[in-house]
């Protein structure tokens, strides 16, 4: 009987395990992959696709399944070993608070193998967390024990704070592997590839894929002191390339009010802001999959928008 | 009416500070009529019809003890196990006498198989500890017996070692186990996350309904044979709440219990316990001696048998980290949930940093929604500091503690833990008396021994099993530590006007001592002998159900 390969995905409460879970549950990989979960009831999964209920574990049309831990992982984990030849990969959503080392050691049992241990940063707080005086030591553990390291929310940080998140977790984890992603979209080969390499068996110091190459997202940050014609930023960005998936920026128009601007997918809008205005000029974010964005490209599509020509972009 | 009993003691230790000695207690359909004299009861006796009962002419009442936060659930499975123990312990049956060497440890097992060399029937021991009794492996076991199962139960836990026998009758496949993570199978060796190979077979074999039913009785023995009357299940629902509710209602919902059941629930916004919604119901349920009050309870930081409890700096000597129960998030959203509801939160905090954070939870809510009388407590109260002893008055927070950490572990901790400064100051009970903190003493059995005479002998004497005195500062006096058994514990419990002194109106729950607390000497406090009960007027001596 060959073993099936378990999968950890650990990191701290909100960094987002339940939506990258989510993601692999209904996701069209072609894999069958049956995974634990910490929390039933924050599993959202299409009642569409469920094809059976029994025993707790819930099966799905694409071949997936998930069963809850409910009190003892470990337990769990076994029911779930007994049905392996079922499964191709088995993947555990660790609790917020559990080391992922400690979790990944359980496929240590008969039938099962280790794969890759995944922890999932939240982009916007991990700093925060790290220096907390209840669990930065904790979210540090859990970093340093990534195989990969999933950097999430990255829409939710500032572009300086990303950059910071992206280096800080790679220095706790050295030698893991970083794939950026929104909404919890992660492509599950990424996760389950053989070739990933357990950071364990790593020499010291190797940088193996932690490159800004291999990262599934890439941003730039363009901002102006000078208010922008809002009819031509409209066109601007909703002529941008598919790539891009997410556009979000805080405007001063030439009237002296402020707009918010969002693009999600293909879904331009722009909307009037209270409050007195606290910038005379613009800030954007522009989020893409990696390769896609042109950054001189994109500077000069926002300059010409501008009303006045002391920009400092 | 019921004729009125008159019970009269050589001396009556009420705990009520206006009247703190009598030596006569009028008892009628299970509450106390009036506690005095023969000569003060006189209005009362010569207007009704009574009975005089002086059974306990030569005895001390006191209230019925309370021990408010233990888990009769899981004692049904340790009290199925001989115990070989470094401790001594006292059970229904017998004493067991402390054996504290690796060979004194495979004699007693020798001769408890020898005793009864049923070759079909598992010996189960609980007790094993490396740092007391040595190495002790498959073979070892093996050469006392090669055909009937034995089984160590680990002291924690947390670790099985059993001979091939049991590997055989429980059928734990050698091959397939073989390399297994914390599993050594040739040495018989299931630990940590490996011990639930075979806990799953134990459990099994421990808790089927035949042999359930007889150990949640002895439970009920042990209870008694403490002198309580009134007991806290501090986490009703932690396994299953309709099976732990079944289990209680068979054994403990009839008159041989001498004794009422307090469920606090497990509550938990996933994963195990109850939630939220489901608590408002449980009241429905109450019966005479099984009842849910408004109180919950919720946890921080991990165990202190397992060195897991959350520490501030400079944590353990050896620098593992301590673990959280509840992220910290969800704790403080299910303490504000419930805070706003009005239920009284107890929170299990054993390490520092885990009272920290009951404690700041504690001054957010208290910002958020002022509430008075709130009686917010900590529970368990392991390794503390004199500024969070300042801070739980402040907050106007209370403690139950259990003082038997400074008993067991006070010696080891400080040579491998956190060292001698902290592990002498664990359950600082002399703090929270200089803060004016109420504080309630409790075994959480199957962790310490259900005895609360000991447990007022540790807080008053602090000597510890190596047979040193821990931090003098932290004692208390005799009077706070019988406070902390009776009605500082019930309190804690929110039932100081039903039970915790002897006074009238109160529920006729006594303990009969064959000694007064007050003579002896504090080092013998906890060897008085207990004659047995009064259960709402009714006597339950020991030894006689």
């Amino acid at each position: 009987m060959t073993s099936v390969p378990v999968t950890t995905i650990g990191g701290y409460l909100g960094a987002g395990k339940t939506t990258l879970v989510n993601g692999l549950l209904a996701g069209d990989h072609g894999l069958r992959i049956g995974v634990l979960v910490n929390d039933f009831g924050a599993i959202s999964i299409d009642e569409k696709l469920i094809v059976s209920r029994d025993d707790d574990v819930v099966t799905l049309a694409n071949g997936c399944a998930c069963c809850s831990v409910a009190g003892d992982l470990a337990m769990a984990l076994d029911r779930f070993a007994g049905r392996a030849d079922r499964y191709e990969q088995i993947v555990i959503e660790a609790s917020g608070v559990a080391d992922p080392a400690r979790i990944a050691a359980l496929a240590g049992s008969p039938g099962l193998s280790h794969g890759a241990t995944v922890v999932v940063v939240d982009a916007a707080t991990v700093r925060a967390r790290a220096r907390d005086k209840f669990v930065g030591s904790l979210v540090r553990r859990q970093l340093a024990a990534a195989d990969i390291l999933i950097l999430s929310k990255i829409d939710l940080a500032d572009p300086a704070g990303l950059t910071e998140a992206r280096a800080f977790a790679t220095a706790q984890a050295p030698g893991a592997r970083m794939i950026e992603v929104l909404q919890g979209r992660v492509d599950a080969g990424d996760l389950f590839s053989q070739s990933t390499p357990r950071r364990g068996r790593l020499p010291a110091c190797t940088s193996a894929g932690s490159d800004a190459a291999s990262a599934l997202f890439e941003s730039h940050y363009w901002s102006s002191d000078a208010p922008l014609d809002i009819e031509a930023l409209r066109t601007v960005v909703a002529g941008l390339p598919d790539g891009i998936v997410r556009v979000k920026g805080i405007v001063a128009t030439g009237t002296g009010g402020r707009v918010a601007l969002h693009r999600a997918g293909a879904d331009v809008s722009i909307d009037p802001l209270d409050g007195s205005p606290d910038t005379t000029g613009a800030e954007i974010v522009v989020i893409g999959r990696a390769g896609t964005l042109d950054a001189s490209q994109l500077d000069g599509a926002f300059g010409a928008c501008l009303l006045h020509s002391r920009t400092d972009s | 009416m019921s004729r009125i009993t008159v019970f009269v003691a050589r001396k009556i230790r009420t705990m009520e500070p206006s009247l703190p000695e009598a030596t006569a207690v009028a008892v009628r359909e299970g509450s106390i009529v009036e506690v005095g004299t023969l000569e003060t009861l006189r209005p009362w006796l010569e207007a009704h019809p009574h009975t005089i009962d002086r059974t306990f002419e030569k005895h001390v009442l006191m209230p019925g003890f309370i021990d408010p936060h233990l888990h009769p659930s899981m004692a049904a499975y340790l009290l199925q196990c001989e115990f070989i123990t470094a401790m001594e312990w006292q059970l229904p049956d017998r004493t067991v006498a402390p054996v504290r060497t690796r060979d004194a440890f495979l004699a007693r097992l020798k001769e408890l198989h020898e005793a009864n060399p049923d070759p079909k029937e598992p010996l189960f021991t609980w007790g094993y500890h490396r740092d007391w009794h040595g190495e002790i492996w498959l073979q070892d076991l093996d050469a006392i017996s090669r055909t009937r199962p034995l089984i160590l139960v680990h002291r924690s836990f947390h670790e099985t070692i059993v001979n091939k026998a049991a590997l055989d009758y429980f059928e734990l496949d050698r091959e397939k186990l073989r390399g297994a993570h914390q599993v050594d199978i040739d040495r018989g060796h299931f630990y940590e996350a490996g011990n639930r190979f075979v806990r799953a077979k134990l459990s099994g074999y421990l808790l089927s309904p035949q042999r359930r039913g007889p150990a949640m009785k002895r439970t009920a023995e042990v209870i008694h044979l403490g002198g309580h009357t009134t007991v806290g299940d501090m986490a009703f629902g932690i396994f299953d709440h309709e099976a732990e509710w079944a289990g209680s209602v068979a054994a403990f919902d009839n008159d041989d219990t001498p004794f009422r059941v307090e469920f606090v629930p497990h509550v938990a916004f996933a994963g195990t316990g109850l939630r939220l919604e489901q608590l408002a119901a449980l009241p429905e349920r109450n019966r005479r001696r099984l009842r849910f009050g408004k109180h919950v309870k919720l946890f921080t930081d991990g165990a202190f048998f397992s060195q897991l409890m959350q520490l501030g700096g400079p944590g353990y000597i050896d620098g593992h980290d301590g673990e959280w129960l509840m992220a910290p998030e969800a704790f403080e959203k299910a303490a504000r949930a419930l805070w706003n509801d009005g239920y009284v939160i107890h929170v299990h905090c054993t390490g520092d940093l885990g009272v920290e954070l009951a404690l700041d939870v504690l001054e957010k809510l208290q910002w958020e929604r002022p509430r008075i009388n709130h009686r917010f407590t900590i529970e368990h109260f392991g390794i503390s500091t004199s500024a969070q002893a300042r801070r739980i008055a402040d907050l106007g927070a209370l403690v139950s503690a259990n003082p038997y950490y400074v008993y067991e572990l006070s010696d080891v901790y400080a040579r491998r833990g956190v060292g001698h400064e902290r592990a002498s100051q664990m359950v600082r009970l002399g703090s929270l008396s200089r803060n004016r903190v109420p504080f309630a003493l409790h075994s959480d059995f199957t962790m310490a021994p259900a005895r609360p005479l000991q447990n007022a002998w540790i807080a008053l004497n602090r000597v510890n099993a190596a047979g040193d005195v821990l931090c003098p500062r932290e004692r208390v006096s005799l009077d706070e530590a019988l406070r902390a058994i009776t009605i500082n514990a019930a309190y804690v419990m929110g039932l100081e006007h039903e039970i915790g002194s002897i006074c009238s109106g109160k529920k006729a729950d006594f303990t009969v001592l064959e000694a007064d607390p007050c003579e002896v000497a504090p080092l013998e406090l906890r060897d008085i002998p207990i004659w047995g009960t009064v259960f709402e007027g009714q006597p339950y001596p020991l030894g006689k159900r």
